[in-house]
């Protein structure tokens, strides 16, 4: 399940996050790629040792704390850390997946994917997020301020950037529950639940949709 | 949890079974066939009952005559029943052939969530409880209890994962009824569909 989220980020906090990366130095990306993946790896990030990300990350998992069909898609247990990466011209990210297990020496496992879009598609060509699915492919490039959020195991590329700037935070996180399926599954069971509280009210549906809800994230739950 | 089912066979039925318990009592064989079959069907067409066990299979059946003097006490379901080719006992039941009234003693004590729960229910009701549950039968100081025991094998083997379907199965109804094939009635379709498929064991 890949959703995409608009607006995830107020105007103000999208001019404030533009104006802490302007004053901050980029880095070479390919130096945090691992050493399987160099050279399918060419871009420019600003890493979580970075001073400057402290108040960058917490302005976007507040953000996103604050979203609530996000969280009830996504079930965050743990966030680890965010970056900035930046494609210019002739830039890119070849297939990949990102790695399973992340931080040190608090490891977490990475369920869940983020890119938070902060250049708006007119601002550069190419540079679209691709999925490579068993089936085909699915591209997506984002208004500013839009969330994508999707399964860490799935193979992505970015494709090369061909003209601007191609600016985003990128973000992982655990969830409480670990199989895309199962974390589906409750999602569908949650909107349901909102639906017919909205619709119907308070009455046997309801009941039986709050006891399903908690039983299945009792039972899947890994806390 | 155990659920009771009233009314599971017709007045017709009743009869028979207890025709067959009396035929089985006399040492005539052939009883088990026919006992099996007039319970399977009944459990078939009972909808509420395949809505919240998911049946599978039939894995055994028993005519129970209980009279006074005899051994009672904890009752143990074997896990795996059958001969040809084994099956599980998911789920245990219970199908009443007398009233209570004609017999005294004799109560089912189920050991439930909230404690141990003593039941005697009318003839032709259905009990229904998960197999492995302490079931202990008090002894019959009067009359005679009449029953049919049986197990089944669920598709589903997880009792609470068959309560947490049953629940989407009743809301998925219940929204269908109130606002016919909306969002919430796909999602909980959908929802209902793909826990059945994660769980079913055919």
């Amino acid at each position: 399940m890949i959703l995409c989220f608009p607006e995830i980020i107020t105007e103000s906090e999208h001019r404030q996050l533009l104006a802490w990366i302007a004053e901050t130095q980029f880095d070479d990306g390919s130096r945090t790629a691992g050493k399987a993946l160099v050279g399918i790896k060419n871009n420019r990030e600003i890493t979580a040792d970075n001073p400057a990300m402290q108040r960058i990350t917490e302005l976007v998992h507040r953000a996103l704390a604050r979203h609530q069909a996000l969280q009830s898609a996504a079930l965050p247990r743990t966030m680890a850390a965010v970056m900035i990466n930046r494609y210019g011209p002739g830039m890119f990210y070849r297939a990949h997946v990102d790695a399973p297990i992340m931080g040190y020496p608090n490891q977490l496992r990475s369920d869940l994917s983020f890119t938070l879009f902060l250049a708006e598609p007119s601002e550069y060509d190419g540079g679209e997020l691709v999925f490579e699915h068993v089936g085909g492919e699915q591209a997506f490039k984002l208004p500013a301020r839009s969330v994508i959020c999707y399964p860490t195991g799935h193979l992505h590329r970015v494709d090369t950037v061909t003209r601007g700037e191609r600016l985003a935070v990128v973000g992982w996180l655990q969830s409480l529950v670990r199989d895309p399926l199962l974390r589906e599954l409750l999602y569908d069971v949650a909107t349901a639940r909102r639906l017919v509280r909205e619709r119907l009210g308070s009455g046997p549906a309801l009941d039986f949709l709050d006891r399903a809800q908690s039983g299945l994230l009792r039972r899947y739950a890994e806390t | 949890m155990v659920l009771n089912f009233a009314n599971l066979i017709t007045p017709e039925e009743q009869r028979v079974l207890l025709d067959l318990l009396a035929r089985a009592v006399a040492g005539q064989s052939g009883a088990m066939g026919e006992t099996s079959r007039i319970v399977t069907a009944a459990l078939a067409r009972r909808t509420d009952f395949v809505d919240a066990i998911q049946p599978r299979a039939l894995a055994g059946v028993r005519l129970s005559r209980l009279l006074p003097g005899m051994p009672a006490g904890l009752l143990a379901d074997e896990p795996l029943m059958g001969e040809r080719s084994l099956l599980r006992s998911d789920v245990a039941f219970t199908l009443f052939l007398n009233e209570p009234e004609a017999y005294e003693g004799g109560a089912l004590q189920l050991d439930e969530d909230a404690g141990e729960r003593s039941w005697k229910v009318p003839a032709r009701s259905l009990l229904v409880c998960p197999g492995g549950i302490t079931q202990r039968l008090s002894p019959v100081v009067q009359g005679e209890r009449l029953v049919v025991v049986g197990w089944l094998q669920s598709l589903v083997r997880d009792s609470q994962i068959r309560a947490l379907l049953h629940d989407l199965a009743q809301a998925r109804t219940l929204v269908h009824a109130a606002e016919g094939n909306s969002r919430a009635f796909e999602l909980l379709n959908k929802s209902y569909a793909n826990l059945l498929r994660r769980h079913v064991e055919t």
